[in-house]
């Protein structure tokens, strides 16, 4: 009897040990101060599991740290390495490909409160001392905004440069700089130090790309099937943040190892868009802000850095799975209206 | 060790050369012939030697900047670092509370100190000044209580028996006895000082020999990042080497070992 009664837990191991087996490998990278909450949703929910893909996900300090080991083929999949990191690497040649999207806007501008009604628009920065993150999205977006309004670095205003945004909250706490360009990883600290966020990156180009879900020539051309299983784990993450998104702020308050009423501010602020479309006008318009503005000299057309196809292959393969379900609808009415 | 002779510190230069030239070549094959590593990562040097040219004038002036920054903040450091280990080494007791927290200071990361920098100093300068001139204290200060705690006991004994104390104790016993590791600890010092170049120019500079590799790595420009490296590099032996020589002239007694 009790033989018996083994062979179905027997049974049910070996399926899946089978099920585990058969899972696709596959490294994603994240940077430390990027945002997540659509892959960190999907493995809460288990979704990637779902897709047959055993995700491994891999911290970076820094983007370029990131995009290199994406190069050197030491991860599959770039998560949160920005918009403005992967076009530099692409125009100088490195085979990256942007896939899909992770988030839009979102960025704060900060400043003290006493100077808050003196930020109303671009114009407003004019004779300010402001510090900006190099190369991060909300420094392309700031640059190429300023540059569309007709100012100049060093002649309109002073532009202090760091290479990270913790450090441009510091600069602004302590009075050196008038305003700062931060970044959606220093909102929480900016309001909890009692700073103003007067302008957000979307008012000075309204739902920018930001992070974008990049990879290789070579991983595309080999491992095509499982980005596209990638993507659809992320479309089904995008639908259940749309539908219950406290589920989310859980999964960010578990992962970010912060408390329940962080995660909800962080992972609810309305000024970001969570959206796994690639976005190719958006990333079109980013690339032009970083020519006008000198970071890139190339005269590469962007769109070729660009694949869409597989976006579009997981939308419609959703679609064919659950017909009826609007949410992919609206879907594919944004990835017409963005691509 | 004899010290060496004219001829064998020839010889060492020429087989360094032939060294440098050998793996230079060892690269140029992988990369321009072979075109074997990635290619953004490991540029060759057909496009390392003309962006040189290109950076030629950045670079002269990074070395200004950098010099301007690092000069002042080493000079400083080695200043208080001796200073403070010969007060604190004198004073076995003081030393006893104090060396704790100087062993706690000294591993603590450079780039965690840059938001703290940036609030407390009053410009950016300063607050770059301040990760260099704390990194480089460190070593200065262990190795000169070191240095201290090494000297023969008879010394001191001897030179209290022909009524040394004060200041003539401290400059005609503790600190020639002392020397060779007070030097090994600028010597550390230094070396870390250059790598701290990279951290303190991440705040609001416009120009600088660390500034000039982190900028062009952000935009993924790895001829001029290794430009950079290869600049760096000389300058750090050039002024290894300076010290090198001063550290012979001031320690002569110890040129027979």
């Amino acid at each position: 009897m009790k033989k018996l009664a083994a062979w179905p837990i027997l049974s049910a191991l070996v399926c899946l040990l089978a099920v585990q087996a058969e899972a696709q490998p596959l490294k994603l990278g994240r940077n430390q101060g990027g945002t997540q909450t659509l892959p960190i949703l999907a493995i809460n929910e288990k979704y990637f599991q779902e897709q047959g893909l055993d995700v491994e996900l891999v911290m970076f300090l820094g983007t370029s740290d990131g995009i290199n080991a994406l190069n050197a083929g030491k991860i599959d999949v770039g998560l949160s390495f920005g918009t403005g990191s992967p076009l530099t690497f692409a125009a100088e040649g490195a085979p990256i490909v942007i896939i899909a999207g992770n988030l839009a806007g979102g960025h704060p501008i900060i400043t003290k409160p006493e100077n808050a009604s003196k930020f109303k628009s671009v114009n407003d920065f004019k004779g300010k001392v402001v510090g900006t993150p190099r190369l991060y999205t909300a420094d392309v977006v700031f640059r190429g905004a300023v540059f569309r309004a007709g100012l100049k670095p060093g002649a309109d205003f002073e532009l202090i440069e760091f290479r990270r945004t913790i450090d441009v909250l510091e600069a602004v706490k302590s009075g050196k700089i008038d305003v700062g360009i931060g970044s959606s990883s220093i909102t929480a600290g900016a309001i909890e130090a009692g700073l103003a966020i007067p302008l957000w990156s979307n008012d000075l180009f309204a739902y920018h790309p930001c992070c974008r879900i990049i990879t290789t020539k070579e991983v595309l051309e080999k491992r095509r099937p499982e980005l596209v299983k990638l993507i659809r784990g992320l479309l089904l993450a995008e639908k259940k943040f749309d539908q219950d998104p406290e589920a989310a702020v859980k999964a960010n308050e578990e992962d970010l190892k912060i408390d329940e009423n962080l995660s909800r501010t962080l992972t609810l602020d309305p000024h970001i868009q969570l959206a796994v479309d690639p976005n190719t006008k958006g990333v079109v318009t980013m690339w032009d802000y970083m020519k006008e503005s000198q970071y890139i000299t190339s005269d590469a057309d962007p769109k070729t850095f660009i694949d869409t196809s597989l976006y579009k292959e997981a939308l419609d393969d959703l679609k064919k799975q659950q017909p009826d379900d609007p949410f992919w609808t609206i879907l594919e009415k944004r990835f017409q209206d963005w691509n | 060790m004899n010290s060496l002779d004219a001829k064998s510190r020839l010889y060492g230069l020429m087989s360094f050369l032939v060294i440098v030239i050998f793996l230079a070549g060892v690269y140029g094959l992988l990369t321009d012939v072979l075109r074997l590593p990635n290619a953004v990562l490991f540029p060759g040097w057909q496009k390392i030697i003309p962006a040189f040219g290109l950076s030629f004038k950045q670079l002269l002036e990074g070395l200004a900047s950098s010099m301007g920054l690092l000069a002042p903040a080493v000079a400083a450091s080695v200043l208080t670092g001796v200073a403070a280990g010969v007060i604190i080494g004198l004073r076995p007791k003081i030393e006893a509370v104090l060396l704790p927290f100087i062993r706690a200071m000294n591993p603590l990361p450079s780039t965690m100190l840059i938001p703290y920098a940036i609030a407390v100093m009053p410009t950016f300068w300063f607050s770059s000044w301040i990760i260099i001139y704390i990194g480089v204290l460190w070593p200065v200060l262990m190795n000169t209580l070191h240095g201290i705690a090494m000297l023969e006991p008879r010394w001191i004994d001897n030179a209290r028996c022909l009524n040394l104390t004060g200041r003539h104790l401290v400059f005609k016993v503790v600190l020639p006895g002392a020397m060779p590791q007070i030097f090994a600890g600028i010597n550390a010092g230094l070396i870390r000082s250059f790598l701290l170049l990279t951290v303190a120019e991440m705040i609001g500079s416009k120009a600088g020999l660390g500034y000039f590799v982190q900028y062009y790595a952000d935009f993924a420009k790895y001829d001029r990042v290794i430009v950079g490296m290869i600049w760096l590099s000389f300058i750090v032996v050039l002024i290894m080497t300076l010290f090198d020589l001063l550290k012979k002239r001031i320690l002569y007694w110890t040129k027979k070992r």
